[in-house]
């Protein structure tokens, strides 16, 4: 099949004349796309073109009717059809513990000058916070700093839970999980959450951008995805060329209906891993395709480029609610200066990248980014020029639905708890108890044990 | 040949009881009947191991030095024991009494760990539980070595019968908790030397009341007493019987495999051999209902393939999977079941056959008159004949024939025919039906 | 050439395995498998269990540095190779102030075993 090379520069145009005909739409599953012969001819676009851009691209049903009848095919619109304009949440974990009080600087709180004698930021190198000439942004924040300007970013300062332990571990193991405590349960708060909305069948409505599964999108049913990179997902046996063959060997092995719980499952599983390997086809880049071009260019590091991945998915309109996805070094117990800045850059750039990425694929009023830490740092830098394990992380929820501003209590530095730590205003289930409901749609108390009724404003 | 129930029998039970059987074991077996061959499990005899041992770059494993290669060297056990039920109980209870060495930090230590498991593998549970109080791994683990008196660490109490005896909540108070961890200290361990030792110093000689009972308890004790304490039994035998079967075991089953363990003084082997003979164990022989945990399912790989472990990719592989011996996720075990089956666990599952088959089909090795059937067979043989389901039987079918059609170039049949043969032995090595037992 | 190497194998002609040394890293010690090795090729790796980041600098007899690890996250793994003659030689983590809370300790090389060299 011929394919044009991405860049054609009318897409924009294409993709007004689709969303014209969108009165009973459906969107467009990545596998539909194989019929699509007839719109590349004369359409001026391709079918990786479509897919690549038209995020959230709809096309009347009846011009469905004509394609493919493959079972995925199916699946997957019945999928999105279930969501066409499903919210997408995506989990971006700073994993180390962020020095929040680095990022979003309390430049007029007389006590951060004594307590970061070493290490913190002057005054004169802080980005303006619009707004609040009480805090300023770590300088390597330019990007970050012109989202929130745009009134994209929702900035909540010490966000953490109650008589916090500062171990990595355990604060990590509580987040994620959405539950404070001991506790042998493996799953995730998202994995629960697609427990409640997902499906058994259809794995990338939960991905993990990412070489494991991330531990907050763990679920008890719900089918979910890891894929890192989509542009090479698939099966592989050394010797054999191709994977169509085999694929659809392990297909027909993997259906038909049986009594036994186990086999079933593993029927399931494999179908599904095979689903997910079907549907990235599209995505798959080679000489032939190249990766197409973003408005932005992502940063050439582990998180632009997972960032970059997931955009891809989530352009192709795979019926996707949540994605996580995680980057280290933020424990920064030494030589933080120069660490933190380069942490800091690599995601205030692939912020900016992920957000004109997102726009222009019609996705960013549907994704929110929240960005968290299983904790803060000690207020009091250490003598290596470093901090040390603290309490109340900053997180930053990041979107055009966001609602831009500072939206919870900063303590402030004068008064700290028992540890010399900050002091914990939020806690932050009441973050994913607000999202749950006023993002995702899910009554937060499904997901979130014992959940209290504090809501915060987020979500524009 | 064996009667064929007797022999979907004895496969079973060579799965979920060891490691998987190649033909020629489950034939031996089969033959003398199920009985005789749960006794031949139970009081195995003769060299545990055979074959050649895993090999890594061409040396041997170096376990304790070099990282992974624990890991390397359990699988390794795993796959070449003629002892399975030893090998199989021995990392049940490592699932049981799961210790871990992101911890502990030790690989000495968590190895002589396999052994104190591997010694008691098949004998009284009580002299396993004060073994593994004093296992010097488990020390670390939960914090009982330096736990003294005055504050007691209370983790090890906690588990011993959260986890270890009684069950979650089952029988015993918050205080009995506290109160057993004060009896639990005494045991200590030295940072700079790495000695470890029992100072009775260290030790609370006062008065506790645990479980109901009062006394001047020693650590030991504290075992004994939670090993007598009524909720024990019922809640010891159903664990074991979870091992083998994932149907619920119902009240009158767990109420006689309790009496045969009390009867026998905490001696799990006659409790193993009324589970692997009971009928419900044997149930639904043509829809396996068990998922093979995912070590279980990687050493019966090798096993039946006659490959040695010789790919330091395993430990990765595994990690992929879900299990890593010496690596459980935390004191409880591993989660088992379906839990087992996500979508990435099943892609490393398909990438254990491709490494397996690595290198074993040459090109130009089979002959473009080799028929379906006559691949099919050769594919069954080269896997150690699992056992197929009619959808996978009609799948491999479709394809050994499919896969060849049109091709008879030479070049395309020196190619495609090896090609046929790979994913014929792959999808049975990896296919859904290779998932369960 | 694999199949013929397995089929005859020649000791005498592969070099030596290199001596292991597996050291775990947490706060604040090193717990290494073996405080002596011979002389010779040594691959040493350093797993970090702790929850901060660690490293592994190896000095010579003359308090040189000689290898090291880079940092190591937590749970991650680094490993150096190097070639030790005999002597003894110090460790530490270089990481703010580990080595003074307890990161050291020592490993002495021995004279390599005397083996026949094939010719």
């Amino acid at each position: 099949m011929r394919r044009r090379s991405p860049g054609c520069a009318d897409w924009r145009a294409t993709r007004r004349a689709f969303m014209g005909r969108a009165a009973d739409a459906v969107p467009i599953p990545a596998d539909a796309l194989d019929g699509l012969a007839a719109f590349e001819e004369d359409g001026g676009m391709t079918r990786r073109n479509l897919l690549e851009r038209g995020v959230g691209l709809w096309v009347g049903a009846s011009a469905l009717a004509g394609l493919s009848t493959r079972s995925v095919l199916e699946a997957a619109s019945a999928q999105a059809q279930s969501a066409p304009d499903a919210t997408i949440l995506v989990s971006l974990y700073l994993d180390g513990g962020n020095d929040g009080l680095n990022t979003l600087v309390p430049l007029a709180d007389p006590d951060y000058r004594r307590l970061r004698a070493r290490i913190g930021i002057p005054a004169e190198q802080a980005l303006p916070v619009a707004g609040h000439p009480e805090f300023g942004w770590h300088p390597s924040l330019a990007g970050l700093r012109g989202l929130f300007d745009q009134g994209k970013v929702a900035v909540l300062p010490s966000v953490d839970f109650q008589n916090a332990d500062q171990s990595h571990f355990n604060s990590a193991a509580y987040w994620r999980r959405g539950i404070v405590g001991p506790s042998f349960d493996p799953t995730g708060w998202l994995g629960r959450t697609l427990d409640v909305v997902g499906t058994p069948d259809n794995p990338l409505q939960g991905i993990s951008t990412a070489w494991s599964p991330d531990p907050v999108l763990a679920s008890r049913r719900a089918a979910t995805a890891t894929v890192y990179d989509p542009s090479s997902f698939d099966f592989w046996i050394e010797g054999v060329w191709g994977s169509e063959g085999f694929s659809r060997a392990y297909r027909q092995a993997a259906s038909g209906a049986t009594s036994s719980p186990a086999l079933a499952a593993a029927r399931r599983t494999y179908a599904n891993a095979f689903k997910v390997r079907d549907q990235l086809v599209p995505l798959r880049v080679d000489d032939d395709h190249p990766l197409p071009p973003t408005p932005v260019a992502y940063p050439d590091t582990d998180l632009g480029t997972g960032l970059r991945n997931l955009a891809r998915m989530l352009g192709a309109g795979f019926g996707t609610r949540v994605a996580a996805l995680s980057y280290g070094g933020f424990d920064t117990h030494d030589d933080q200066p120069s660490e933190h800045a380069e942490l800091l850059t690599d995601l205030s750039d692939s912020l900016v990248a992920w957000q004109a990425d997102l726009a222009q694929r019609g996705l960013s009023g549907r994704v929110l980014t929240l960005i968290w830490s299983e904790f803060g740092r000690r207020p009091e830098d250490n003598e290596s020029n470093g901090t040390d394990h603290g309490a109340g992380g900053l997180v930053l929820l990041v979107g055009d639905r966001a609602r831009g501003g500072i939206q919870t209590e900063f303590p402030g530095l004068a008064r700290l708890d028992e540890d010399e730590n900050l002091l914990v205003t939020t806690e932050f289930r009441t973050v994913y108890a607000t999202l749950l409901e006023s993002w995702l749609g899910v009554e937060a108390a499904r997901v979130l044990p014992k959940i209290d009724q504090a809501r915060l404003p987020l979500v524009a | 040949m064996p009667r064929s129930t007797d022999r979907a029998k004895v496969e079973r039970l060579l799965w979920r009881a060891g490691f998987g059987g190649r033909p020629a074991e489950i034939d031996r077996l089969a033959r003398t009947g199920v009985p005789k061959a749960v006794e031949t499990l139970l009081a195995p005899r003769g060299p545990a191991l055979r074959g050649p041992a895993a090999r890594i770059d061409g040396a041997p494993l170096d376990p304790v030095n070099a990282w992974g290669h624990e890991v390397l060297w359990w699988l390794d056990r795993a796959v070449r024991t003629q002892h399975p039920l030893v090998e199989r109980m021995t990392f049940n209870w490592h699932d049981h009494f799961a210790t871990s060495n992101d911890e502990v930090g030790d690989t000495r230590l968590m190895m002589a760990q396999y052994w104190t498991l591997r010694r008691g593998a098949l004998g009284r549970f009580r002299n396993l539980t004060r073994a593994i109080l004093k296992d010097r791994a488990m020390q670390r683990f939960l914090s009982l070595a330096n736990s003294e008196k005055g504050s007691p660490n209370e983790n090890f109490a906690r588990e011993l019968f959260e986890l270890f005896t009684l069950g979650v909540n089952n029988g015993y108070t918050e205080r009995d908790v506290r109160e057993a961890a004060r009896a639990l200290t005494g045991f200590t361990f030295d940072w700079r030397t790495r000695r470890f030792g029992y100072d009775p110093d260290k030790h609370d000689d006062g008065v506790k009341r645990i479980l109901g009972r009062v006394g001047r308890f020693t650590p030991q004790d504290v075992v004994d007493i939670a090993i007598a304490h009524k909720a024990h039994a019922p809640f010891l035998v159903e664990k074991l019987w979870g091992y083998f079967s994932p149907r619920a075991c119902p009240p009158k089953m767990v109420r006689s495999l309790a009496r045969t363990y009390v009867r026998a003084n905490t001696d799990v082997r006659p409790v193993l051999r009324e589970i692997l003979t009971s009928k419900l164990f044997y149930a639904g022989l043509n829809e396996p209902d068990m998922v093979k945990p995912p070590f279980v399912y990687v050493a019966g790989m090798l096993r039946l393939t006659n490959t040695r472990v010789d790919d330091e990719g395993w430990r990765w592989r595994l990690h992929q999977m879900g299990q890593v011996p010496f690596h459980p996720p935390n004191v409880s075990g591993w989660e088992g079941g379906t839990a087992w089956l996500s979508t990435s666990a099943i892609r490393a599952r398909f990438d254990a056959a491709t490494a397996v088959l690595r290198k074993t089909v040459k090109d130009g090795s089979v002959s473009s008159r080799q028929t379906p059937q006559q691949a099919l067979a050769s594919a069954l043989a080269a896997t150690g004949r699992p056992r197929v389901s009619p959808r996978t039987a009609a799948a491999l079918r479709r394809y050994a024939v499919t896969s060849v059609k049109g091709r008879t170039d030479r070049w395309e049949v020196e190619h495609y025919f090896p090609e046929r043969q790979r994913v014929l032995r792959h999808l049975l090595l990896a296919g859904p039906d290779a998932q369960v037992c | 050439m694999a199949m013929l190497a397995m089929a005859v194998p020649p000791p005498q002609t592969v070099p030596a395995p290199p001596a292991r040394v597996l050291a775990f890293a947490d706060e604040f010690h090193f717990n290494t498998s073996r405080a002596v090795v011979r002389a010779g090729r040594v691959i040493l790796q350093v797993k970090n269990i702790g929850e901060d980041d660690h490293d592994l600098r190896i000095k010579g007899p003359n308090g040189v540095a000689r290898a090291e690890t880079g940092r190591v996250r937590p749970g991650g793994l680094r490993q150096i190779r190097i070639r030790l003659p005999r002597g003894r030689y110090t460790y530490l983590c270089t990481v703010a102030d580990h080595a003074e809370r307890g990161m050291t300790g020592t490993l002495v090389v021995r004279a390599a075993k005397k083996t026949p060299r094939r010719r």
